[in-house]
């Protein structure tokens, strides 16, 4: 029987970061992932007969440029396209603001609303530069041991100081001032113009549960930027698809003698007298290895698989106590045509569109979440995915992909069924129509996956996409608990890597660097 | 079957299915609060001779105010042994074991009894709620945790001759029933279950019962104990018989870690003379890693027996011209302990014995100054004026009769 150092359970990108870094040094890898296919959340599937999607993330915000050296990325095959545009927010009557790669363009289509707001744009964007640097560097490190700080962790934050020699201590104001506001605050400081303000307000609210008024808003938007240099709504693409940056990990991985297992369900994390020891899978094989690495969120590694009654009850319920709440639901669409945006160039179209006319539309959309209701009027940002990746879709056919906020895991008095998912796909339907009126008569097939469907497909508890609501007090050391924010948990020999960890969910694999350093210590 | 009330009383109190019958025999209409329930502190003006009751023939202690829940299920043996400090793997069917629970840290949050009923059933007896506590711990486990409080009604039957008036009813003889032991046995057609339990220090039982049953077997103890001077005895009398015993009080003698504001305020099992009911060598349990480490630095603080000396407590009253000022009833006062100048400690409780005819008191005691024989200051009020007296460090139980744990050969 062949014996392994380290057994990681899940293959998204935080499991295969920390398998291929480990297996980089020396380590025998297992990873054990529960669905045919690796990938978690960063997979494609054919949604319908010649029609692809990447079925959560279109688009990449930032990679961990650590991670880029580390497993030499780009080298190893991983494409990342830079798009000229980088997000087109669309309001009403066809009014809306592109923003640029190049900042000169973002500025003069700004002015055709506000010659005051594209003033001020350069120093926006510096401002929230500046602080997310702040953050840059705190992401790198695990969080402080609390509340028992002592010396050797004051002395390993050292490297937080560089922002600050950069910036003064004023940075530091700034960023505590920033992160706990919300976003039309922040807004008001900056801008007068309405669909700016609210386009800006989008980079707050992603895949939370509540809307743009909520306090700690500023803290996701900052997130949102890490590594963003300098461009607001920065994204990227992964050529051929979102999952061939899992794929290229999977082969970096390999290239480490890292084994990966699919259709391999571990069903529990065996511990003995606090000790962990090994897994169990769904088809009774016992798996042993020193060391066992969850990349799942903390909801499935503690209670579905190490189980409750194995752990201490401050830590169970602070396990319990984290928020999920999953609000997105993703929406595909197959089309029989190229759908036409309402004033904008086709040319254009390769990038990520935002319907957002108003701070107010955002947060009525979050209202009905509040309530346990679906929205009338969705938040939505699409992308037409088969434009950058050809074989998406037949000849001259084409993929819509939408992220629809806010669709609640929490229903009142009901549950996700097909007849809420019809409703909620009309609702998208009824609001596309306002952008792209033909919407409707090109829609070839849909396929709707609400945040229960999310919670079926991959695992995430409560359809939640960051594995625990981005809010501030589930942030740094508070993520995923006080007593387990080290990427260690509370039994031994047990990691965790996944988004639930410092500093957060996204496909930026700083998790899964952090957790394999603090696991090779 | 849950206890339906049918009486009413211009309380907000809850009222104890014996009330019928507590509420009439009570002369004093004293009252105290006991976890929310009326309970009486003393049937007639002064409660020495409930206090008797208990020592020489039999006193009817009405418990049902006590917190009561079931546990029961394939994994409550499991359950509670994860949460309770002593061993429930070999508590055998029909054994009765008085054990602290802790916290995390290793400090006490209560204490009580825990009855075995059958292989996969108990019942747990404690001062305060601990139905969340309980349950929290219970998920994931097959077990189902139920709170017993209002679906058991309880009294204690406790002095010599509680066994004589429980062998004159009950149907099966109590001779052979063990010290922490308990038995199912019926009162005419009534089934009870009486557990060799109190908290008394001496010969009694404990009967737990259908709360629709009350007044019956009520009726039944009173009728048949009346030959033996069974009393109706009241929170006063049990007072001095608790502390005569050596046995602690939830809020008085120390503090459930889950109110305590500051840490010191919270006591390990070790610190409050339990150390004995901590079973280390079993598997995990809810603070066992704490206790180990408080196990090999021993712990700070000891709680003790201590004996108020008797000469010079007379002196301090005679020389203001007053009779010894003995207190009247048991006292919940935290009065502080001297070693020469420096404050070591502090009793929690006290009383004067009647039996013994020695003034007792339990105290917290830095450790080391808590073995036998510690010869102590205690601090005394008299004619408004503070005093010290001298006391010294004894053995507990300060009362320990030979008939609490035998049986009758």
């Amino acid at each position: 029987m062949k014996t392994y150092d380290v057994i990681v359970i899940g293959a998204g990108i935080n499991g295969l970061v920390t398998a291929s870094i480990l297996g980089k040094k020396g380590k025998r890898v297992l990873i054990l992932e529960s669905r045919d296919k690796i990938g978690g959340i960063a997979s494609s599937m054919e949604f319908t007969p010649g029609f692809t999607c990447n079925v959560v993330h279109d688009t990449i915000k930032w990679i961990d440029p650590r991670l880029m050296k580390i497993l030499d990325l780009d080298t190893n095959g991983l494409q990342l396209v830079e798009p000229e545009i980088l997000r087109v927010n669309l309001g009403d009557n066809s009014e809306h603001i592109t923003f640029y790669r190049d900042i000169d363009k973002t500025i003069n289509s700004i002015a055709k609303y506000s010659k005051k707001d594209s003033k001020r744009w350069e120093d926006f964007i510096s401002y929230i530069k500046k602080l997310s640097q702040f953050l840059e560097k705190l992401y790198e490190l695990p969080p402080p041991v609390l509340p028992n700080l002592g010396i050797k962790e004051v002395l390993g934050m050292r490297s937080l100081l560089s922002p600050i020699r950069k910036h003064g201590s004023q940075g530091v104001v700034d960023l505590l001032r920033v992160a706990p506001m919300m976003m039309p605050e922040l807004a008001d400081e900056w801008f007068e113009n309405e669909l700016l303000r609210s386009c800006i307000s989008t980079a707050g609210i992603h895949h939370l549960s509540f809307g743009p008024y909520a306090a700690g808003t500023g803290y996701n938007l900052l997130h949102q930027h890490v590594h963003s240099n300098g461009l607001f709504h920065n994204i990227k693409f992964v050529k051929g698809g979102i999952e061939q940056f899992a794929t290229v990990l999977k082969e970096v991985a390999e290239r480490f003698n890292v084994e990966i297992q699919t259709s391999a369900k571990v069903i529990s994390i065996n511990t003995d007298q606090n000790v962990c020891n090994g897994v169990t899978l769904e088809s009774g094989k016992k798996i042993t290895a020193k060391q066992i690495v969850s990349a799942l969120d903390p909801n499935n590694t503690f209670f579905n698989l190490v189980g409750p009654s194995n752990l201490t009850p401050d830590f169970r319920t602070q396990i319990n106590n984290i928020r999920y709440r999953g609000s997105t639901a993703r929406v595909h669409f197959a089309l029989n045509k190229l759908p036409v945006v309402k004033g904008v160039n086709n040319e254009h179209l390769k990038t990520v569109f935002s319907i957002s006319p108003s701070i107010e539309y955002l947060e009525r959309a979050s209202d009905a979440a509040k309530y346990g209701q679906i929205p009338d009027n969705p938040y939505i940002e699409f992308v037409i995915p088969s434009l950058l990746e050809s074989n998406f879709a037949p000849k001259d056919k084409h993929v819509l992909s939408a992220t629809i906020q806010y669709a609640p895991y929490h229903l009142r008095d009901t549950e996700w069924s097909d007849s809420i998912k019809d409703q909620l796909k009309n609702n998208i339907v009824d609001t596309l129509e306002k952008v792209i009126p033909n919407i409707r008569s090109i829609i070839k097939h849909t396929y709707i996956l609400s945040p229960l469907d999310l919670e079926n497909e991959f695992g995430i508890t409560e359809g939640n996409l960051n594995h625990g609501e981005m809010t501030l007090d589930q942030f740094m050391f508070m993520r995923p608990t006080i007593s387990s924010s080290q990427y260690r948990t509370p039994i031994n020999n047990l990691f965790i890597c996944g988004p639930g960890t410092h500093p957060g969910g996204g496909l930026h694999g700083t998790n899964g660097y952090n957790a394999a350093m603090e696991i090779l210590k | 079957m849950p206890y339906k009330n049918n009486f009413t009383a211009q309380t907000q109190l809850k009222l104890s299915p014996f009330f019928e019958r507590t509420s009439k025999l009570n002369e004093s209409q004293e009252w105290r609060r006991w976890a929310g329930y009326l309970a009486a502190t003393s049937y007639e003006l002064t409660h020495e001779n409930e206090y008797f009751a208990i020592r020489t023939k039999a006193g009817l202690l009405d418990i049902t105010p006590l917190k009561k829940y079931i546990v029961e299920g394939p994994e409550s043996e499991k359950l509670l042994n994860q949460l309770v400090t002593r061993n429930i793997a070999i508590c055998k069917v029909g054994q009765v074991m008085y054990t602290p629970w802790c916290d995390e840290d290793g400090k006490v949050i209560d204490d009580g009894t825990i009855q075995r009923l059958s292989k996969d059933k108990f019942r747990i007896t404690s001062a305060e709620p601990n139905l969340e506590w309980i349950q929290s711990n219970a998920i994931g486990m097959d077990v189902n945790v139920k709170d017993d409080s209002f679906s058991t009604a309880a009294l204690a039957l406790q002095g010599p001759n509680s066994r004589a008036i429980l062998n004159s009813i009950s149907t099966n003889n109590l001779d052979k029933l063990r010290f922490f032991w308990m038995m199912e046995t019926t009162f005419g057609n009534i089934p009870v279950s009486i557990s060799r339990t109190g908290y008394t220090g001496d010969l009694g039982y404990e009967i737990w019962i259908n709360p629709n049953d009350a007044l019956k077997v009520w009726d039944l103890l009173m009728d048949k104990g009346k030959s033996f001077g069974i009393t109706p005895t009241g929170l006063h009398a049990l007072d001095i018989a608790r502390i005569e015993a050596g046995l602690i009080l939830l809020d008085v003698d120390y503090i459930s870690s889950r109110h305590a504001l500051i840490e010191s305020r919270k006591s390990s099992p070790y610190e409050l003379g339990l150390g004995w009911a901590v079973k280390m060598n079993k598997n995990d349990f809810i603070g066992k890693s704490s206790l180990q480490k408080e196990l090999n630095h021993a712990s700070n603080w000891s709680f003790v027996g201590v004996e108020i000396e008797w000469l010079e407590f007379e002196k301090h009253y005679r020389e203001v011209g007053l009779a010894p000022g003995l207190p009247q009833t048991a006292w919940r006062t935290s009065t502080p302990l001297y070693y020469k100048n420096e404050q070591i400690g502090y009793a929690t409780s006290g009383t004067w014995s009647p039996l013994l005819k020695r003034y007792i008191a339990l105290a917290h005691l830095k450790s080391t100054y808590a073995q036998k024989g510690s010869k102590l200051m205690f601090e005394l009020k008299v004619e408004h004026f503070r005093k010290l007296t001298k006391a010294t460090v004894v053995k507990t139980p300060f009362y320990n009769p030979e008939r609490k744990r035998s049986c009758p050969k």
